[in-house]
Parts: structure tokens; sequence; C-alpha cells
């Protein structure tokens, strides 16, 4: 069409109503947590700070991981049962529990169980995306079930606990004053950011994301692009399991249901376009923050459980209108 | 009957810092065909808008019957008699042709459901009176883009549209199709509606307009009648400077066979395609809408699988599986449709530029910020791609500028063989220069050109050899010395002339 001068005129003055369209999700980040530290003064206190970034680590990995996706216009619904089962996994394999079923073995055999567990569930996922042509969204729903009943065989239905230290050890200690969690949670961010912004890998989840037919075109190995995105997703929940596994000293195969949820809610609030082609690693962090502040801030002010769900699904509503608003028609 | 039925006074309009219309005036009279023309980005689909109420002008007025008006929605417009047909047309295409027509306005019976008789009544009787022979109970997806026109128009007279807009109408049909989408346009007119038509091609701007309004950089400049200007005074307003040739194919030496094709078929598309292409030379693939151009020049790129046949590059027998292998071995396309494949809109235009040759980009492991702004700012120069940063997403830029961006990713990719598919479609005359020009430079450094083109001029202008296909079939390579609008119309016709839109 011949209108071309629409959009994309640059600025040259300051405007208002840009400014908090393009950093609304800063600027709430801020108030909220302005608004918290005064009706609570505890919430502002080092200690719970630290607590909340410890909180926020596991699904902010998490995040990460299924944000790649969203990028590349895919989904991963099976996100909170691949952790659970990561947990099982791996606890089984370095448990000292004969109730347990568990093996013995040592954390790093442990943690490579747990990522390599992660790794197959996600690529499962992703081949029959790309090579099918299925639906992510159809797809990581069955894997969701799936998931979530291996988690459950391999379980036989109980918990898993009686892990040796030395596994516990990266979820629960620190480094100085910081978590491990989080210092884990600081590497993977560089590492996505890296893949996601200087790897031809990153500019091909854009491409993707943006136009799937246009990458095609474009001589971009779109089945593989996918498939390895899928793969990136199931190291990052790999390492989530296990952390998370670590932080509770023990795994059980209803652990992490509803995970999805947030770590996809995550990414949205933070601005990471449900459409595709659209986002940045600091929009999963961003909206992972976010949403660990206000589920920590409503702990502290002692909301109950069942509103703090209202609260975050309404979190989630307007933050997809802001970024309809946005990208202009999701 | 030169009754003036919409006069438009002093239309200004921004879009923030971009001054899109500056007091244009446009007048319409009944019975009369207007062609509304002007480079990409004139204001043309901006004027309409505004008529059509989808956009509010900062200021000037509207006269409709000399009563001002004011359009909130396209619906106030609708009902006022005034009506648009753009270029994607928004039908379901899941639904009847009946059923597009009558889409939120469906007849009810007396229990409130819909009332399909009389739907298939009215419907039947509005295709008879525009002399449009189809079946209203046919599916939209069973009709061909001709048709779906048809449709849209059928369904701008159910509204009792008195004025009629047309963007581009005829970028997607063939020359029957054309041909019939004029005789249409005549009877409307004959009927006193007026129809707004625009257009960039100029043939068709004198075979069917009476009226010629020209805009550009959103200035009016312009308007009289057609007869009363000659193309190249038409041309020399809309670009500001005359466009002597518009199909500068240079000649060049040709050199090597660099790519041949062999016995190519896809069952049911074409078959037993064979021809050479050498260095240096450009050659056109001509035919109409459904001969299988498109679906050659795709299994040539690998993003379909041949039943028979192969492919000679370089004197090595290839199979490119995927278009990753055309590209990697040298042999790149610019798709025919740029939102659908092309560009990729929601991208920055620097990702576009770069993402089929990233390899460029990078030093060591890594995307390089520099190398990036090397490549980018060396097409965005050769192509002058207009454009306010790179980091601006494609979808802010005229079609012909993203036309330039998608040619930009291809050449960057450093083919040898470039396949442009239907290269110039829908945009403006100067682009459209300049890419001939760009082609024609192409061939002289030795690259081959493969292009499709459903414009005879472009195609006899710019083409060394014309492979002309009809239905699938090879019917013919001419050589430019010999090629002429009606032998290649013959070929691509063969014997029996296809019937409209089949």
């Amino acid at each position: 069409m011949a209108s071309d001068k629409v959009m994309g005129a640059k600025k040259s003055h300051f405007d208002a109503r840009q400014f908090v369209r393009d950093h609304g999700i800063i600027i709430g980040f801020v108030i909220i947590a302005v608004l918290l530290s005064i009706a609570e003064p505890n919430f502002s206190r080092p200690a719970n700070l630290i607590n909340v970034l410890r909180q926020v680590s596991c699904i902010g990995i998490a995040t990460l991981g299924v944000g790649f996706l969203i990028i590349m216009n895919g989904i991963d619904l099976g996100l909170g049962s691949t952790l659970a089962l990561v947990g099982i996994m791996a606890g089984r394999v370095v448990s000292t529990g004969v109730e347990y079923g568990g093996l013995g073995l040592s954390t790093p055999l442990g943690f490579l169980a747990g990522i390599a567990t992660a790794v197959v569930v996600s690529l499962f996922a992703g081949i029959i995306v790309a090579k099918a042509r299925i639906p992510a969204f159809i797809v990581t729903m069955g894997t969701m079930s799936i998931g979530r009943g291996l988690a459950l065989i391999f379980a036989h239905g109980m918990p898993v606990a009686k892990f040796p230290n030395s596994f516990n050890y990266l979820g629960t200690e620190s480094l100085g004053p910081i978590p491990w969690p989080v210092i884990i949670y600081v590497i993977t961010i560089l590492i996505a950011w890296f893949i996601l912004n200087k790897r031809p890998l990153g500019r091909y989840i854009f491409a993707v994301g943006s136009n799937e037919e246009a990458a095609r075109a474009a001589g971009i190995n779109v089945d593989w692009v996918k498939i390895k995105t899928y793969i990136l997703e199931g190291i990052a929940l790999g390492i989530a399991g296990v952390l998370f596994a670590g932080r509770v000293k023990s795994a059980a195969p209803q652990f992490a249901s509803g995970y999805e949820l947030d770590a996809i809610a995550g990414c949205i609030i933070g601005g990471v376009s449900f459409s595709g082609g659209i986002g940045n690693v600091s929009d999963m962090i961003i909206g992972a923050l976010l949403l660990g502040v206000i589920n920590n801030g409503m702990d502290l002010l002692g909301v109950e459980a069942f509103y703090k769900q209202v609260v975050k699904g309404a979190i989630i509503v307007i933050a997809v209108l802001i970024d309809r608003n946005r990208t202009g028609r999701a | 009957m030169s009754e003036i039925i919409v006069d438009m006074r002093n239309i200004d309009k921004h879009f923030g810092g971009v001054h899109a219309l500056n007091s244009v005036s446009l007048s319409l009279k009944r019975g009369e065909v207007h062609a509304l023309v002007g480079e990409n980005g004139a204001g043309k689909s901006t004027l309409m808008k505004i008529l059509i109420g989808l956009y509010t002008p900062d200021s000037g007025e509207i006269l409709l019957d000399g009563k001002a008006v004011r359009f909130r929605s396209v619906k106030d417009a609708q009902n006022a008699g005034i009506s648009m047909i753009f270029q994607e047309f928004n039908q379901v295409r899941v639904l009847s042709v009946m059923e597009n027509i009558y889409l939120g306005r469906e007849p009810k019976t007396a229990l409130g459901s819909v009332d399909y008789k009389r739907m298939e009544r009215d419907s039947s009787e509005l295709l008879k009176k525009l002399g449009v022979d189809l079946d209203p109970r046919v599916k939209i997806r069973d009709l061909t883009v001709a048709k779906h026109q048809l449709v849209e128009i059928v369904k701008a007279i159910s509204f009792n549209a008195q004025i009629i807009i047309m963007d581009e109408p005829t970028s997607a049909l063939s020359r029957n199709e054309i041909e019939y989408l004029f005789s249409m346009v005549r009877t409307l007119r004959d009927q006193g509606k007026c129809i707004v038509f625009i257009s960039h091609k100029m043939e068709e701007i004198y075979s069917v307009c009476e009226s010629v309004t020209v805009l550009r950089d959103g200035h009016f400049i312009h308007s009289g009648l057609v007869k009363d200007i000659s193309e190249k005074e038409l041309i020399r307003m809309m670009v500001d400077r005359e466009v002597n040739e518009l199909f500068p194919k240079q000649e060049c030496a040709i050199g090597d066979v660099l790519l041949q094709v062999k016995g190519l078929t896809v069952k049911g598309e074409f078959r037993n395609v064979t021809f050479d292409l050498r260095r240096g030379e450009i050659l056109g693939i001509a035919g109409l809408m459904g001969a299988g151009r498109t679906e050659l020049v795709e299994t040539i790129m690998g993003a379909r699988r041949s039943d028979a046949g192969h492919i000679v590059y370089k004197g090595k027998r290839i199979v490119n599986r995927i278009t990753e292998d055309a590209f990697k071995r040298g042999i790149a396309m610019v798709p025919e449709d740029r939102k659908k494949n092309g560009v990729f809109l929601r991208l920055p235009i620097k990702d576009n530029v770069i993402v089929s040759a990233l390899k460029k980009c990078m030093r060591g492991s890594f995307i390089r910020r520099k190398l990036e702004r090397k490549c980018f700012d060396t097409y965005a120069e050769k192509l002058e791609i207009r454009y306010s940063s790179w980091r601006q997403s494609c979808k802010n830029l005229s079609g012909g500028n993203q036309q330039k961006v998608a040619v930009s990713r291809v050449l960057n990719a450093d083919p040898e063989v470039i396949i442009l598919d239907e290269p110039t479609r829908g945009i403006d005359v100067r682009t459209k220069a300049e890419i001939h020009r760009l082609m024609s430079a192409l061939a002289g450094t030795g690259k081959a050109v493969l292009m499709v083109s459903s414009e005879l001029p472009e195609i006899l202008g710019m083409s060394d050899r014309i492979l002309v296909l009809h239905e699938g079939e090879q019917t013919g390579i001419v050589d430019r010395k010999d090629a002429t609008a009606d032998r290649i119309m013959e070929l691509a016709v063969k014997t029996s002339p296809m019937e409209m839109g089949a």
C-alpha cells in the first residue's frame, strides 16, 4: 500500500505517551516496588530482597527458555511438568534413600541426568513442532501431560528425598551474600543474551518468529532453528529443575504445576510479543522480577493465596493489552 | 453526467513528524473513472483512507453532494455510498461468495435465523446486474484472486456505493482478467458511479480512466483529463524528473552457462521445463496467472520438491533440498509476495538486510555491530533505501522501500544466480526504474538473472531471452530480437485463449 509515512516518524521532542508505552513495564515495576516498601517496610530489607531474587532465579531461568520459544512464535506448556520430571529423575539418581529407589550416584551425574531429561522432552516437542508442523501449543499440551505422567511413573506417585548435601548446595547456599541460584541465573542471562543478540541462531529465532515463510524463503533452515531453540529451552529447564529440587531438598511429581503460566506470563509482562518476532532477554528478566516482587509483596502483606491468583491473572491480561497496543494488534 | 459528487478541499494530514498530505484537493464526478497516481508514499492511500473515514484529516473539508460531511468510521462512509476495495481483501475464505457479500448484515427469517434463500436470490441478482458469471454458493477459497476482486466489487455495489475506490486492482490479475475488470469498471461508470482508480500502470490509466489527479510527496500536483496529457508528462509529474528509459537493460557480454534446468517437473504445476541460464544474461519467465512460473522458480530454490528432471549448476548436478542449500550455492531469490515471504515486517530493516548472510557480519563466533553497519550501509546506499533509523521496523517503510530491502537481503548473500519473482509489482515508477537499472548492472557484473514478471513491457524490455509457460507447459523460448508482445502472448495463451480467471 502506498501510505508509508504512517509510522516510524522520528520524534524530535519528548513524547510522554511514547515513553510510557516503551518503558511502561519498568515504570510499573518501580511504582509497585515503592508502594510495597511503603506498605510493608520489611519488603525493602536486604534479606528480603535477596530472598526475592533467590525465589525468582529458578523460574527466571525457565522464563528465559520459554522466552526464546515465544520470540520464535513457539510455546512450551509442558514447562512445569518438565521441571517436576527433572527433579524426579535427578533426584532418583542422587538420592541415598532406598525407599525412593535412589541410585545414590554422584551429584554431577544427577545434574547431568536432570538436564538430559529436560533436553530429551524439549527435543521431542521440538522435532514434532518442526518436522510435523503441528502447532507448538498442541504439541506441548501433549508433552505437559506426558511429562507429568512420567514424573508420576518414575516416582511411583511419591515424593523423592534424601539428597546428598552436595546436590542441595547450589540451591541452598550462597557465595558471600549472593545465593548460588542468583549467580547461576545471572550466568544464564549472559549466555542467553549472547545467543539471542550475537549469534546467528538468535537472529534466526527472531526471523522465524516474525515470518516463518519469509525465513524459509530467505535461506534459513527453519526446522533446524526450531529444534535448536527447543534444545536450548530444555537446557534452561534442566538447570532450573535441578536448582529447584536442590532448594527444596526433595522432588515430587506434583511440583512446579502452573509454572508454565508464570514463565509465559513473565515474558509477556516484560514485553515479549506473544505473536513472535519481538522481545529481548531484558524483557524476560523484568517480567520474572515483577512477578516475583508481586508474589513476595502479597506474601508479606498476608494476602490470601486465592486472591494472589486473581491478581496475577489480572496483571497478565493487562500486560497483553499493553503489548497489543504497542505492536498494533497482536 | 459531469456533476461533482465529492469535493475534498485542502486536506491536511500529519503522522507524527511526517506531513503526509499538504493541503490536497480532489474533485470526483459522477460517471467518471478517476485515476489517482503518484509514487509510493505520495499520499494516495492516505487521501483515500480519509475519504472512507479510516483516518480523520487534521484540517480541510469533504463535501458530498455539496454538503460538508465528516465520517467517523468506514461504516459511516459506506452508508453514504463510498466503498474502498483494498489490495488485501478482507474476506472469509471458508465462507461462500454470498455469505461474504452479506457478512454482518445477513437477511433474517421470521425466526431470526439466516435467510439463505433470500441471500442467494439477492446475490444472484447483484451478480447478474454486473454481468458476473459466478455461483454465489461457491466458497471464496475455491476462487482465483481475480474473482476475489469481483466479489469485493459486488459487495461494494450491494452497499449501493456511488463511489468505489480501487487500490491497484490489477496487480494480481492476468491480462484477460484485467480486460474483464475494465469492462466491469466501464459498466459501473455508465451506471453513473464514480470509480477512483489507484494504479502505477500507465497503459491502464490510458485505457480506462477519463480524469487523473497526480500527487507527489503529499502535495497536489495536477488534475485534468487523461487525454490532455501525455504519458511522459504524467510520469514527469509523478517523479519530478524525466524517466526516459524505464527498462534499461544494457548490452553486456553473455558468458558461460551457469545454471541448466533439464526436464524439471512438479506434478500438477509444470512439466518438462528445460533451459540454460548464462552469466550476464537476464532470462524472463512469462506466462499468465497459474502458468506455474512461481512454482518453477520455487522448485529451483528448493522450496518445492521436483518429481522429475534435474538442475546442473556450474557444471555439477545439484539438489536443493531447502532454500538454505540454494543460498549456500549462490542461488538466491526475491519472492513474489513481499508481505507473505519477502520481508520480515516486524524486524528492524537492518536485520532484514543481513539475515540471509549473517556470516559476513561475524568475526570469531559473534555478530559484530560494525560489520552489520557495513553490510547494511552498503545496500541502503546502493539501493537508496529511504529510512529514518536502521532499527526501524520494516513495516513502516513504503512498498517500494520494502521491496528494496528484500532485494538488498538477497544481494547481501552474494548470489551468482538471482531470481526475481515479480520484482516491481506494486511499486512506484522511480523505484521500478531503479530496480531495472540494478538488474542490468548485476547482469553486467557477470551474474545471471532469472525474472518472473506479469508485465509484458518489463519482460520485453529487460530480458535477453524469454521463456514462456502456458498452464505448466513450456511453450517456447524467445530471443530478445524476436520478442514482441504479440508473440509472447500467443505463446502464453497458446491455442485456446484462457477463460477468465480459470
